[in-house]
């Protein structure tokens, strides 16, 4: 993959991805220091130390998928 | 099946639907039975309403449903609490649609401007000379908005809806040492709630997801799936590779039937219970030294292992908590429909303990009771096909029936092997008194 990414194209492929159940692809996408993480509120600012619905690092993910 | 008014005037067809060790499926499947249950198990007993650091200045407010009754937790000037309802006295319009905030002197209704002080006495009303000779004043509605009975014990604020009915500590007897266990594990003493519950709606009836929480068999064989992954996953990874918190975490829902029948329950009068009396999934996370040496200074090592010590698997406070004093966490239970609980998820920090264990209680709820969770993914599926598959003939009961012995002890305080469901059938016990009384 290309350094110069398109952030809208990598969000369609994410979705793409997701959408046809491709899960261990859709895992691929990620690097070994990512992080989900999907924020409670809309105002928080931090993932651990305030209540957020996932905040996942990769070995999480790889349970997930 | 289903005649209207089947249950409401007819007290021995609710008290034929719980037999000793099993439960009919209407108890499960009747809106009739739910709204029931809103009225006269809800109503009275003691319910959750929030937590005195939700609303630390005079004039803070929360606002919550109880049993379908909209209410509003607000902090008085002289620094107590009250719980009132929130309706207007006028039309009945929500006095206030906001989830929290600070009231000021004063709480304003939008409709027309009729105004409450904090303790929901009526204020001011606009253009009065419009009620000069009329009964307003005099009648409910010149009392302004109601305020309900409520209680305080270490912080968490419940409230009952009924005008009478048992006491708080008549209601919650022992089982309120849950709530000081989990307090306790502060040292200082008090807790603070963590921003807000995470949320699931639960396409299920209110007891199914209650009875699982007193589950201890299903663990290993429900959560195979998750658990399955974690191990594997955990398993592959790099000899010497610290065990990280998520796996501490995740691992100890695949423990097999050994360890889930020496866990021990107690049965508690009115449907209170504790599960995992003497071990838990909870039992061996690795400690914190910091906080450690923290409790053994507040309490001294003796009082300090003693609190430490006490991590049950859940504690239910009967009909809709369920209290791990290690985490730290809390769900409540919210029926809204006969198939449909809201279950939220609470964090509390225990002052004085360090930054790490609040983190591990906030991760535990992001593992286990998210509406992301992969554990609660395994036990919502099923929860979901019990409320279709129930509807099914030829059979209508649950099973309650093992360990049950006929003419078992059904009352006061006693000690069971964990894999007993007398603590499910102690609940549908209170269940059935509250329904017919």
């Amino acid at each position: 993959m290309s350094d110069a990414v398109d952030p809208a194209a990598l969000v369609y492929e994410e979705a793409r991805l997701l959408d046809r159940a491709r899960y261990r692809d859709w895992l691929a996408l990620y690097a070994a220091e990512a992080t989900y993480w999907v924020p409670l509120a809309r105002t928080q600012t931090d993932a651990i130390t305030e209540q957020s619905i996932a905040c996942e690092d990769l070995l999480l993910m790889q349970v997930r998928v | 099946m289903s005649r209207a008014n089947a249950y409401r005037n007819d007290r021995a067809a609710i008290v034929a639907l719980v037999e000793p060790d099993r439960v009919h499926r209407d108890a499960y499947l009747s809106e009739e039975l739910f709204t029931l249950e809103q009225e006269r198990l809800f109503a009275k007993s003691w319910l959750f309403v929030g937590h005195q650091s939700q609303v630390p200045n005079a004039g803070d407010f929360n606002t919550v449903e109880l049993a379908g009754i909209p209410v509003i937790l607000v902090r008085q000037a002289d620094a107590t609490i009250c719980v009132l309802i929130n309706r207007c006295a006028h039309k009945g319009a929500m006095v206030t649609s906001d989830a929290r905030g600070n009231a000021g002197r004063a709480f304003r209704c939008p409709y027309h401007s009729w105004s409450y002080r904090i303790d929901g006495s009526l204020l001011a009303v606009p253009v009065a000379d419009g009620y000069t000779g009329t009964a307003m004043r005099e009648c409910e509605t010149g009392r302004g908005m109601a305020q309900v009975a409520s209680a305080v014990h270490r912080g968490f604020v419940f409230a009952r809806l009924a005008a009478d009915g048992p006491s708080f500590t008549d209601y919650f007897g022992a089982a309120l040492a849950n709530l000081d266990a989990m307090a306790d594990r502060s040292p200082e003493g008090e807790l603070e709630v963590v921003g807000t519950p995470l949320r699931n709606v639960v396409p299920a009836n209110w007891k199914i997801y209650l009875e699982n929480i007193n589950d201890s068999l299903h663990a290993n064989i429900t959560h195979e799936s998750s658990t399955g992954a974690a191990e594997a996953v955990w398993s592959a990874q790099p000899a010497g590779t610290p065990k990280p918190t998520s796996i501490e975490q995740l691992l100890p829902f695949g423990s097999g039937t050994e360890f889930m029948a020496k866990m021990g329950g107690r049965i508690l009068p009115n449907g209170h219970s504790i599960l995992g009396t003497a071990a838990s999934i909870h039992s061996a996370y690795s400690a914190i030294p910091e906080y450690v040496a923290a409790m053994n200074h507040a309490y001294g090592e003796a009082r300090a292992k003693e609190i430490l010590g006490w991590s049950p698997q859940n504690a239910v406070l009967y009909p809709s908590i369920a209290l791990k004093a290690a985490p730290q966490v809390m769900r409540v239970l919210r029926p809204i429909g006969v198939d449909r609980t809201i279950i939220e998820a609470w964090v509390f920090r225990p002052k004085g303990a360090p930054d790490a264990l609040v983190e591990r209680s906030l991760l535990y709820n992001r593992l286990v009771f998210s509406p992301m969770s992969i554990v609660a993914h395994d036990d919502t599926h099923v929860f979901e096909t019990i409320q279709r598959a129930l509807r099914s003939n030829p059979n209508p009961w649950v099973s309650l029936h093992r360990e049950y012995r006929s003419g078992e002890q059904d009352t006061g305080t006693f000690d069971v092997a964990g894999l007993n469901e007398a603590l499910m059938r102690n609940q549908f016990r209170a269940w059935s008194r509250a329904m017919t009384t």
